[in-house]
C-alpha cells in the first residue's frame, strides 16, 4: 500500500486546529468557575482556574507556533477531529482530577471521555457530595461534546463560513449538511438547543418543585439534567440518576427530551421549517419507530415474564423509560444498575441491550449503529432478494427518503453495513475484554460493552472505581471509537504509519 | 425570475428534490415543531403504557 508521509506543514496544521480546539475547552471551565465563585467553592474554583489556564496556555501556544494559512484537507480533518477528542478529553480531566472525587487520573480521563461523548458512564467517588460547579462542568462536557466540540469551538472562532470545517464536522461523526455550510449548519443546531434548554429547563424546573425540590435546587438540576437528557448523555447530579427524584412527572420531561435528543437536526430542521410529512416519510423515524415499539415491547414482557413487577404503571415507568433512555443513547437510570443483572431475567436486559446496539438517528447526538444505517441495511438486503426473485434482466432500483427521494446506491449500503459490522466487533471485542479482567457473566460483560461504545452510559455495575485498569482503557477507547465512528480513527492510525513507513 | 419559464422552475425544483420555503413565522414553527416532537414521545409512551397493561394482563 503506497503510503506518503505528511511533511511538517501537514502536521503544522494538524496542530493549529488542535489548539483551538484546547482553547476551547479552557473556556468551557469559565462558567463553572464563575458559579464556583459565587458559591465560594474554593477547591473547585481553583481546580478550573489551573484547568483553565492549562489548556488556554497550551492552545495559544500551539495556534501562535504553527499559525498557517494552509487549507484543511480531507486528511487533516479526521485526524485533527481524532486527536483532537483525545486531547480534549485530558485536558478536560484536569479540573475533574483536582477535585478530590477520583482516585487517580485515569478515572477522570474515564469521566471526562464519557462526558465529552455522551456516553455517561462514572468511575466518580461520592457524587452526591460533590459541588454545584464541578457538577455542572460535567453537564456542560455533554452539552459540548453532544453538539460537536469541534464545531462548538471553530464555529465561535471562525468569523465566516469555512469550507474546511466541512472535514471536520464529518471527522466528528456528523455527515448531514443541513444548510449550504457548516457554520450556518452549527448555528440552527445552537439554535434548536437554545429554544429546548429555555422550554425543557423550565419544564424541569417546575416538574421538580412539584416533586418536592426548594427553587434554586430545581432549576439549577433541572439545568444540569437538561444538558444530559438533550445532549443524550446520562450524567446525573446524584448517584441514584433519576430515580433520586421518584417522580413520574419528571420522568414524562426527560423522556420527552430525550426522544428530542435522539432526532437528527435535519429532522428538526424541517420539523422547524414546517414540513411535517418529513416525520412521516423519513426511513430513519419510520426505522427508529419500529425498533423502538418492538424493543419497548420486548422489555416490557421480559419484566412481566421475570416477575420484577407487576403493576402496569411500575412496568410502564420501569420498563418503558429505560428502553427510551436506552434507544436514546441517554443511559439515565430508574433502577440500581445491579437489578439489571439480577432482577430483570433475560428478556428484558436483552432488549435493553438491543436498543442501545441500535441507537437513534445518524446526526443527533446518539450513539450506537444509528437508525438510518439499519434502515439502509435493510433496503439493501430487501433489494438484493428481489434481485434473486425476478429475472435475471430486470432492474430493481430501491428508493428511500432522507430529507428528498434517493435512490439506494451499493456504495452507501456498502459503508452502512461497515460501520455496523466495526460496531459489532467492538461491542464483543470489549464483552472479551471485560470477561477477560472481571468476573462478570456474558451478558453482564456485553451490556457495560455495549454501553461505552454506544454512548449510552446504563450500566450492570461492572464500571466502578475499582475497575481493572485494562477495562477501564479499553471502555474509553470504546466511548472515543464510538462517538467518532471508527473512520477518523483509522485515518489517524493511517497518518501515523504514513509518518513511519510513508514515502517522501 | 422574470423570464423564466414556470415550467423549467418547477422542473428545477423537481430535480432538486427541493420544496418550496414555508413562508410562516420562523419562531411559531419552531415551537410546532417541538409540539409535535413532544406528541410522538407521548405516542410512544402511550403505546409503552398498552404494552404494560397487556403484560400485567397476561402474565
Amino acid at each position: 500500500m503506497l503510503l506518503i508521509r505528511p511533511d511538517r506543514d501537514d502536521l503544522r496544521i494538524i496542530g493549529y486546529y488542535i489548539g483551538k480546539i484546547l482553547t476551547g475547552v479552557g473556556l468551557l471551565q469559565i462558567p463553572p468557575a464563575l458559579l464556583a465563585l459565587a458559591r465560594s467553592e474554593w477547591n473547585s474554583l481553583a481546580a478550573f482556574v489551573f484547568g483553565t489556564s492549562l489548556a488556554i496556555i497550551v492552545g495559544q501556544s500551539a495556534e501562535l507556533r504553527l499559525h498557517t494559512r494552509r487549507p484543511l484537507e480531507w486528511s487533516h480533518g479526521m485526524v485533527t477531529a481524532a486527536l483532537s477528542w483525545l486531547l480534549a478529553a485530558i485536558m478536560a480531566a484536569v479540573p475533574l482530577y483536582l477535585s478530590g472525587h477520583f482516585s487517580s487520573f485515569l478515572d477522570a480521563l474515564f469521566d471526562s471521555m464519557s462526558g465529552l461523548t455522551t456516553s455517561g458512564l462514572s468511575v466518580l467517588q461520592d457524587l452526591d457530595h460533590l459541588t454545584w460547579s464541578m457538577n455542572l462542568y460535567r453537564h456542560i462536557l455533554h452539552f459540548a461534546g453532544g453538539q460537536g466540540i469541534i464545531i462548538v469551538v471553530l464555529t465561535l472562532f471562525a468569523a465566516s463560513g469555512s469550507a474546511q470545517l466541512g472535514t471536520l464536522y464529518a471527522g466528528e461523526g456528523r455527515d448531514e449538511r443541513i444548510m449550504p455550510n457548516i457554520i450556518r449548519t452549527a448555528r440552527f443546531i445552537y439554535t434548536v438547543a437554545a429554544v429546548y434548554l429555555v422550554l425543557g429547563t423550565s419544564a424541569l424546573a417546575v416538574a421538580m418543585m412539584v416533586a418536592g425540590l426548594p427553587p434554586g435546587s430545581a432549576l439549577f438540576e433541572a439545568v444540569n439534567i437538561f444538558m444530559a437528557a438533550f445532549d443524550t448523555g446520562g450524567f446525573a447530579p446524584h448517584s441514584t440518576s433519576i430515580a433520586y427524584y421518584h417522580s413520574a412527572s419528571v420522568e414524562g420531561v426527560i423522556t420527552i427530551l430525550m426522544f428530542a435528543g435522539t432526532l437528527s437536526f435535519g429532522l428538526h430542521h424541517e420539523l422547524w421549517r414546517g414540513d411535517r410529512r418529513e416525520l412521516f416519510r423519513n426511513l430513519e423515524t419510520r426505522t427508529l419507530t419500529f425498533t423502538l415499539v418492538a424493543l419497548t415491547a420486548l422489555g416490557i414482557v421480559g419484566l412481566g415474564r421475570a416477575g420484577t413487577f407487576t403493576e402496569p404503571l411500575s412496568l410502564f415507568r420501569k420498563g418503558f423509560f429505560t428502553i427510551i433512555s436506552a434507544h436514546t443513547g441517554t443511559g439515565f437510570a430508574v433502577n440500581n444498575s445491579v437489578l439489571y443483572a439480577t432482577d430483570w431475567g433475560q428478556l428484558a436486559p436483552a432488549a435493553v441491550v438491543g436498543a442501545m446496539a441500535l441507537g437513534g438517528m445518524a446526526s443527533s447526538t446518539a450513539g450506537g449503529f444509528k437508525a438510518i444505517r439499519v434502515g439502509l441495511s435493510m433496503k439493501g438486503l430487501v433489494r438484493d432478494i428481489r434481485k434473486v426473485l425476478l429475472p435475471e434482466n430486470a432492474l430493481v432500483v430501491s428508493t428511500y427518503h432522507q430529507r428528498t427521494r434517493q435512490i439506494l446506491r451499493d456504495d452507501t449500503v456498502r459503508s452502512a453495513t461497515t460501520i455496523v459490522l466495526l460496531f459489532l466487533l467492538t461491542y464483543l471485542g470489549g464483552a472479551m475484554v471485560g470477561l477477560m479482567t472481571t468476573d462478570a457473566a456474558f451478558t453482564e460483560a456485553l451490556f457495560e460493552s455495549v454501553s461505552a461504545t454506544a454512548n449510552v452510559g446504563l450500566s450492570v455495575g461492572i464500571t466502578s472505581p475499582d475497575m481493572p485498569v485494562l477495562l477501564e482503557l479499553t471502555y474509553i477507547a470504546q466511548m472515543w471509537a464510538g462517538r467518532l465512528e471508527f473512520m477518523a480513527i483509522f485515518a489517524m492510525v493511517g497518518y501515523g504509519l504514513a509518518l513511519m513507513r510513508g514515502r517522501t | 425570475m422574470k423570464g423564466v419559464r414556470r415550467d423549467v422552475l418547477l422542473h428545477s425544483r423537481r430535480a432538486l428534490g427541493r420544496r418550496r420555503p414555508e413562508a410562516g413565522n420562523p419562531f411559531l414553527e419552531g415551537l410546532v415543531g417541538i409540539a409535535i416532537v413532544s406528541a410522538v414521545a407521548v405516542g410512544f409512551g402511550i403505546v409503552g403504557f398498552i404494552a404494560a397493561a397487556l403484560t400485567a394482563l397476561f402474565f
